[in-house]
């Protein structure tokens, strides 16, 4: 793994799980539909682990909330929909992000510069 | 595919997790491996570097999930604690050596015959309550003397003398020696005193040996 990619394993590690519930918050998903989701969005990868402990976590943490469905004439799947709880999560750790991002674009927006 | 679900079950079931959830965590990896498949992409494409070790992928799902079973802790058993039983063999060993010790004491009796009269009772009191006449044969005298000190089976020196009619026969009692007497009570009172802590402790105190056992991590 070169280190541009793995620093950008690293990030997307991070903030993976509000990926995951801003996925769902738009419409309810299972678990591989969420891969392709993230996947169209730019995040081809999903790194260490991928994202199915990571649902997992935010099952158990009441985040999301489960049901059973069929899916397109395919297996009943797993689907996962955003909770009240996420919700909150959700918009508490985008303003956290964002407050991390504007730091770190002033940051590196002046060695960018420089360069 | 199939073979990397059969490997993440193997892990599931290694861990404990409940039969149901492990099927279903199975189901759902399988059904989406499998559209990827027939979508092109590899199971690297889904489950990124989680592809490449499919017990690990697994262990994490089911840690996250929180359905991995509290591993039993693995206790000892007590007997095979070296230090413990060697706690507990001394305190019984302690325990009744020194009982015995103190019984055999104060229970010798030797017969001896007695010359002489029948005797009467020459002190006031009974014989003491441990002692059981040896069975001599016919009619006999039965008397008891308590000697004050070992050895010592002569009637003038008894310190106490029982009598009932008839033949003369005796025997002593042999009055305990001052030495065996305090080792007797010494290994007796380390003894119980060891039994009863260890008694406390395994009621009390938690540990592997207990009757509490230590909470699981």
């Amino acid at each position: 793994m070169g280190t541009a990619q793995g620093r950008r394993s690293q990030l997307l590690r991070g903030v993976l799980d509000l990926c995951l519930l801003a996925v769902v918050e738009e419409e309810p998903a299972y678990g591989y539909e969420m891969t392709k989701r993230l996947k169209a969005r730019g995040l081809q990868t999903v790194g260490e682990g991928s994202i199915y402990p990571l649902l997992g976590r935010l099952e158990r943490e009441g985040l999301v909330d489960t049901y059973r469905a069929a899916s397109d004439g395919g297996p009943p799947r797993k689907y996962y929909r955003m909770s009240r709880e996420g919700r909150r999560e959700l918009e508490a750790g985008a303003s956290e992000w964002r407050a991390a991002r504007d730091a770190i674009d002033a940051v590196l927006g002046l060695i960018q510069a420089e360069v | 595919m199939d073979r990397f679900v059969k490997e993440c079950r193997k892990e599931w079931k290694r861990l404990g997790v409940p039969d149901a959830v492990a099927n279903e965590m199975a189901a759902d990896l399988a059904v989406d491996l499998e559209e990827a498949r027939s979508e092109g992409a590899s199971v690297e494409d889904v489950l990124g570097t989680g592809a490449f070790d499919p017990r690990a992928f697994a262990a994490s799902w089911a840690t996250e999930r929180g359905v991995v079973s509290p591993s039993p802790p693995q206790h000892r058993a007590p007997w095979r604690s070296p230090m413990l039983v060697a706690v507990v063999a001394f305190a019984v060993v302690a325990a009744v050596g020194g009982g015995l010790l103190l019984g055999s004491h104060g229970r010798t009796a030797v017969p001896v015959p007695l010359a002489g009269p029948p005797f009467r009772e020459v002190m006031p009191g009974r014989p003491p309550a441990f002692f059981r006449p040896p069975p001599f044969g016919g009619p006999q005298t039965r008397c008891t003397i308590h000697s004050p000190m070992p050895g010592q089976v002569t009637a003038p020196r008894c310190e106490r003398l029982w009598a009932v009619p008839g033949p003369i026969a005796g025997f002593v009692v042999r009055a305990p020696s001052l030495a065996g007497n305090r080792a007797g009570w010494i290994l007796f009172v380390v003894g119980v005193s060891g039994i009863v802590v260890l008694t406390l402790m395994w009621w009390v105190v938690p540990g592997p040996w207990s009757r509490r056992r230590s909470a699981s991590p």
